[in-house]
């Protein structure tokens, strides 16, 4: 695990604008990742990305760098999306604007291009049925690549719920994608 | 170890993340069952297709809007100090104001071949002499080779792993009026005034060209990488279904690889060479087909 640089987090502490600029041209993608696929629409993800950049800008004086920033920074989005989803118990939206979960194709064959496009769509439907509690480790883990003990400190949890959690959001996954791998 | 306990575990094993035991136990059931190796398969198989799941991209501008309501302005902006000396600054405002118009002039006259590849463009003039600029203009910007027809893929691990604060890869400018995509030529000298507050007046010259390839969402990834390789940044993209539109910015020193990547990616046609650091190219990028 690479640590942040202690010059970079200094200019950071130090309320210095040009890091923080850094910091949100560097993480700007990964957080808006988690804000769309936690609640599905681009306008609601670019709200809830800007507001973990702006909270993040004003606790920055007092971050002990115990975690990564990208860490914390994943760990304030996964936070402000579930308390929005848990807010009217409503679901993630599904607008059909935002395809997302997309498999690159680059696939020549109309036919295995086609395929590909359904197994885009079902995944997508698959990620989007999951349990909001599950959905936010799997987007964590697998689309955005954090270990079991970044995910356990970016959402305080035990590690062991991780990976419970993990485990049963891919069988789930897997149930409902089977038809395509056979 | 049972067949439940085995598939309990698949999840930590695949990752790595079970213990010796664990590890153990799922290996010895899994030599001896068959099942749960036709179940680890397609367990297997969707992991992968997750991680095959292409990454988001904020949207142009979220940068500029986040540090736009995080406090007061900041400038100059990261770009600026990246790519621009500061006593250089001033005399290439002046500068660039001439070159825009220079540019949408001479681009028109000297390339043909761009003049006829935008619809409704500008009337080409004819060369005197019979001369055939675009030659010139082309010769020394690299050749075409044939496009790579799958995208690059990038583990997971490694984009997590790249956490720490990289450097400026990418800033957009706050959403500019955007031009049509097929209008490169017409447009190729006119910065988006929120992309000139990034980068500095004095790059205003932009260097258009075409880059004509056979997949289009493939040459788009390709290009962004080109450009975060070279340590460049891309500006601003406007896309309609004629031809997606990217301008970027590299040290000038990466041009020629700038260049040769492209030529990689598709066949790429410059008005001309760059005149100065750092570089500014509008990248038209429209399928061949």
């Amino acid at each position: 695990m690479d640590a942040d640089p202690p010059e970079f987090l200094r200019r950071l502490r130090a309320g210095e604008v040009r890091a923080f600029e850094e910091l949100v041209i560097a993480h700007q993608h990964r957080v808006f990742g988690v804000a769309l696929r936690m609640l599905g629409g681009a306008a609601e993800a670019e709200e809830v990305a800007q507001e973990v950049f702006l909270r993040a800008h004003r606790a920055l004086a007092g971050f002990r760098g115990e975690a990564k920033l990208s860490t914390w920074l994943y760990g304030i989005a996964a936070r402000l999306c579930l308390n929005r989803l848990a807010s009217g118990g409503r679901r993630m939206v599904c607008d059909g604007e935002e395809m997302l979960a997309r498999i690159p194709s680059g696939e020549a064959d109309p036919a295995t291009s086609l395929e590909r496009s359904e197994l885009s769509t079902a995944l997508h439907q698959a990620i989007a049925e999951l349990p909001d509690d599950r959905r936010v480790i799997v987007v964590l883990r697998d689309l955005e690549g954090l270990s079991y003990a970044e995910i356990a400190r970016a959402l305080e949890l035990e590690p062991g719920t991780v990976r419970s959690r993990l485990h049963r959001a891919r069988m789930d996954l897997k149930d409902k994608l089977e038809r395509f791998f056979s | 170890m049972s067949c439940q306990d085995t598939r309990e575990l698949f999840s930590a094993w695949v990752d790595g993340e079970a213990t010796p035991a664990e590890r153990a136990g799922v290996e010895e059931h899994l030599r001896a069952c068959a099942d749960c190796r036709r179940e680890l398969d397609r367990f297997r198989r969707t992991v992968a297709l997750l991680s095959a799941v292409e990454p988001a991209r904020a949207p142009a501008g979220f940068a500029e809007r986040v540090l736009a309501r995080a406090g007061p302005a900041p400038r100059p902006r990261l770009l600026e100090r990246v790519f621009l000396p500061l006593g250089a600054k001033l005399p290439l405002h002046a500068a660039a104001i001439v070159m825009v118009g220079v540019l949408i002039a001479s681009v028109v006259r000297e390339t043909p071949e761009l003049s006829r590849a935008v619809p409704g463009g500008a009337p080409r003039a004819a060369a005197p002499g019979g001369a055939r600029p675009v030659e010139r203009a082309t010769s020394g910007v690299g050749r075409v080779l044939p496009e790579a027809t799958h995208a690059p893929t990038r583990p997971r691990a490694a984009r997590a792993a790249s956490a720490p604060p990289e450097p400026a890869r990418r800033a957009e400018p706050a959403a500019p009026a955007a031009p049509r995509a097929g209008d490169f030529m017409a447009k190729g000298a006119a910065a988006p005034a929120a992309s000139r507050s990034m980068t500095g007046e004095s790059t205003a010259a932009v260097l258009p060209g075409l880059l004509t390839v056979r997949d289009r969402a493939y040459a788009r990834r390709a290009l962004a990488e080109l450009v975060a390789r070279l340590g460049g940044a891309e500006l601003s993209e406007h896309s309609d279904e004629e031809a997606v539109v990217v301008e970027v910015v590299l040290p000038a020193a990466a041009y020629a690889e700038f260049v040769r990547g492209l030529g990689r990616i598709g066949t790429w046609t410059a008005a001309r060479e760059p005149g100065g650091a750092p570089v500014r190219v509008r990248v038209t990028l429209k399928s061949s087909g």
